[in-house]
């Protein structure tokens, strides 16, 4: 018998960097949504915003599966922020280089999952990046600043391609992680 | 910072027939009128005073009532109404209040001295004057 694995993966990010849509552009199956009105319009203007969570699934060609959650980024539903993150084995942490104080913002979740972070076990996507090589540095430093080693991807979460590369990325990362458990010297 | 969904006057009414609802049933620990996003535009209850807790308590209704939401929509049930948690001497009632142009949740939390029966009756009631409030 073939037994068929099931990951659990995180999307992690502040108000509106898009990890509702990166769920929806690759999920085989209609996302459980939790999005209502956004009534906060100054913080994000787009009109609406997750309150619970975000759930949706992948199959591998092997047949393993991978359930992809997101968490609601605003602040006041820090609540759901570790029931979510129980049981995941790898999180996608997502940015938006366009927001006005882009690094505090990502602070707040380098902090709060930092449990997961801190092993490697995750890939970051940055969006909105317009060919700005300074700011990618300043997101490198701060993981550095952290000691995340967490690889960084230009992405934009609206293609499903750019997000299936993130979850590529993640694999690999987990994989790198493993081997070197498996083996210290390295 | 708090968005201004309803206006200052609106929010002072809202507060008193929160108020209302509180003084016909003493047990109740909070009374809140969550927007949909988890925001507190208005509390009453013996525990509106307590730090930070009609704010968290907002944002975990809006939750619970989506979550529900989606729980029925995957069982192809629409226009959910209200939603109940029962806990040893606690019983929370959740009810969505819908307006022309916004919608709302009015979440009670009640210390079981009451049967659940009439807490929803004096739920939909308040849910009523609140809607008659804001049209
Ligand atoms: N123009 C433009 N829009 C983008 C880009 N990336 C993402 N978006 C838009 O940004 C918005 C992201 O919104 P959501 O997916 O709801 O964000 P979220 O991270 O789930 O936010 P919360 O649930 O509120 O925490 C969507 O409307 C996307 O279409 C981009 O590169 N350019
Ligand atoms: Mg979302």
């Amino acid at each position: 018998m073939i037994m068929v694995q099931e990951y659990k993966l995180l999307f992690v990010g502040g108000m509106g960097v898009g990890k509702t849509t990166a769920i929806t552009a690759v999920s085989e199956i209609p996302p459980v949504s939790t999005d209502v009105a956004n009534s906060d319009k100054e913080s994000f203007d787009k009109e609406s915003t997750t309150v619970t969570l975000d759930y949706g699934r992948i199959t591998l060609p092997s047949g393993d599966r991978l359930r992809l959650y997101g968490i609601p980024g605003q602040k006041r539903f820090s609540f759901m922020w570790p029931m979510l993150e129980n049981g995941a084995m790898g999180i996608i942490l997502l940015a938006d280089a366009s927001r006005p104080d882009p690094f505090a913002e990502l602070k707040i979740f380098l902090d709060a999952f930092s449990s997961i972070l801190s092993t490697g076990r995750a890939v970051m996507g940055i969006g909105r990046l317009s060919d700005e090589r300074a700011l990618l540095d300043g997101y490198n430093k701060l993981l550095d600043d952290y000691q995340f080693k967490i690889p960084t991807f230009s992405i934009d979460v609206r293609r499903k391609k750019d997000v299936l590369l993130l979850l590529d990325a993640l694999f690999t990362q987990i994989e790198v992680v493993e081997d070197s458990y498996r083996d210290p010297d390295q | 910072m708090d968005p201004l969904l309803i206006e200052k006057m609106q929010q002072l009414q809202i507060k008193k027939l929160l108020e209302t609802t509180y003084r016909e049933i003493s047990s109740i620990q909070l009374i809140v009128l969550a927007s949909v996003d988890g925001f507190n535009l208005a509390t009453s209850g013996s525990k509106a005073q307590d730090f930070n807790l009609p704010e968290k308590f907002a944002a975990m209704a809006s939750s619970m009532a989506a979550l529900s939401q989606a729980a029925g929509k995957e069982l192809d049930a629409n226009h959910q109404s209200v939603t109940i948690l029962d806990f040893k001497g606690l019983q929370i009632v959740l009810r969505i209040v819908k307006t022309s142009t916004n919608t709302f949740i009015l979440a009670i939390a009640e210390s079981k001295e009451i049967i659940l029966g009439n807490l929803l009756v004096k739920a939909r009631d308040c849910a009523q004057n609140i809607k008659e409030a804001l049209q």
